[in-house]
């Protein structure tokens, strides 16, 4: 393990501090923060190192796969030596991460997130990061968020493309809203099939975390919109999206995905 | 009297990828007309159930209406992660 090095006076997180749309204060509220990265893939292990740096308080990882030679080309946190040891990823990333920054808690949870389990992980965060590589996981984070009331970030990728929507509860829509598609899982292209460029990936996970940053800083939202990104042609268009009254999930309140099969 | 859209397509479609501005001409009154005109004459693979269109970069129902001039996104979330 590398020495800790001292940041008095804030030395570490002075660059962001700088920012005025940061400043002292968001830095405070940062460092204050829980933070849910749900999935530490290529896009959930890219937020959690932005996370990390940016100095937010507490990091909640949860993945239940291991580290694969596959996975080095777009999943940043990880060498080697964690495909050597078959290492969890949740662990991995926290091992990573905290030799990028040991002033802040990083807690690893290995585990498949279900019904079972998500509401008590995101009642443990102010916020959650989608991580995920699924509709069955989002629509699930979607229920539980909604229901308890905390932001969380979508961000999906697919090949050199991403789209990316940070949903407010009570205040813009869920992904419900846009996307009513539970039946869609499995009709839908995976990465699996057509692959995905690690900078996609990164752009996405930059895009979330930019998101969840000016959520926890306290910035006011500027719209709600869903970002398509497309990084092969270095083009992003946001499409503006709104509530819909009658949406089954934070419209009705009725959260399907919470209740046993 | 035939319109002049634009059909943006964000979504893996066959060999499309990425974000793509197609010129097309079209007597599809609504989004969903319009979609069936585009599964009939470009053999699009989405449908109602997977996918959902905006018009001037903004969410509609498949219901709304297309005039002349109206830029129409066709997409399809993504899963990956």
């Amino acid at each position: 393990m590398p020495a800790d090095i001292p940041s008095p006076g804030g030395a570490r997180y002075a660059r962001h501090a700088a920012l005025g749309k940061i400043g002292q204060r968001g830095q405070r509220k940062l460092s204050e923060s829980s933070v849910l990265v749900l999935g530490c893939g290529s896009i959930g292990g890219a937020q959690a190192m932005f996370l990390a740096r940016a100095g937010l308080g507490r990091l909640i990882l949860a993945d239940r796969d291991y580290v694969q030679l596959c996975n080095l080309p777009t999943q940043i946190l990880y060498d080697e030596n964690d495909v050597k040891e078959r290492a969890p990823k949740a662990e991995a990333a926290a091992r990573r991460l905290r030799a990028i920054n040991p002033e802040i808690k990083i807690e690893p949870v290995v585990a498949d997130v279900t019904a079972a389990n998500i509401e008590e992980l995101v009642g443990q965060a102010d916020l959650v990061m989608d991580g995920a590589d699924n509709f069955e996981t989002r629509f699930l984070l979607n229920d539980a968020a909604v229901k308890a009331g905390k932001p969380w970030v979508y961000g999906g990728v697919l090949g050199t493309d991403g789209m990316v929507l940070a949903v407010r509860p009570g205040q813009g829509p869920c992904l419900r809203c846009l996307f009513d598609l539970p039946a869609a899982d499995g009709r839908l292209p995976t990465c699996d099939a057509f692959g995905v460029l690690n900078t996609a990936a990164a752009w996405v996970a930059a895009l979330q975390v930019t998101e969840a940053l000016k959520i926890l800083t306290g910035a006011e939202p500027d719209g709600y919109r869903l970002h398509t990104l497309d990084i092969w042609r270095g083009t992003a268009s946001p499409v503006a999206a709104e509530r819909k009254p009658n949406c089954p999930c934070c419209g009705r309140r009725n959260f399907e995905f919470l209740k046993p099969a | 009297m035939k319109k002049k859209i634009t059909v943006r397509y964000f979504a893996l479609i066959g060999e499309r990828r990425g974000i793509q501005n197609d010129p097309y001409e079209t007597e599809a009154a609504t989004a969903r007309e319009l979609l069936h005109e585009l599964q009939a004459n470009k053999a699009i693979p989405l449908t109602t159930n997977i996918s959902k269109a905006a018009v001037n970069d903004k969410f509609v129902d498949w219901d709304a209406p297309i005039a002349d001039g109206d830029l129409v996104t066709l997409m399809s979330p993504f899963s990956g992660g």
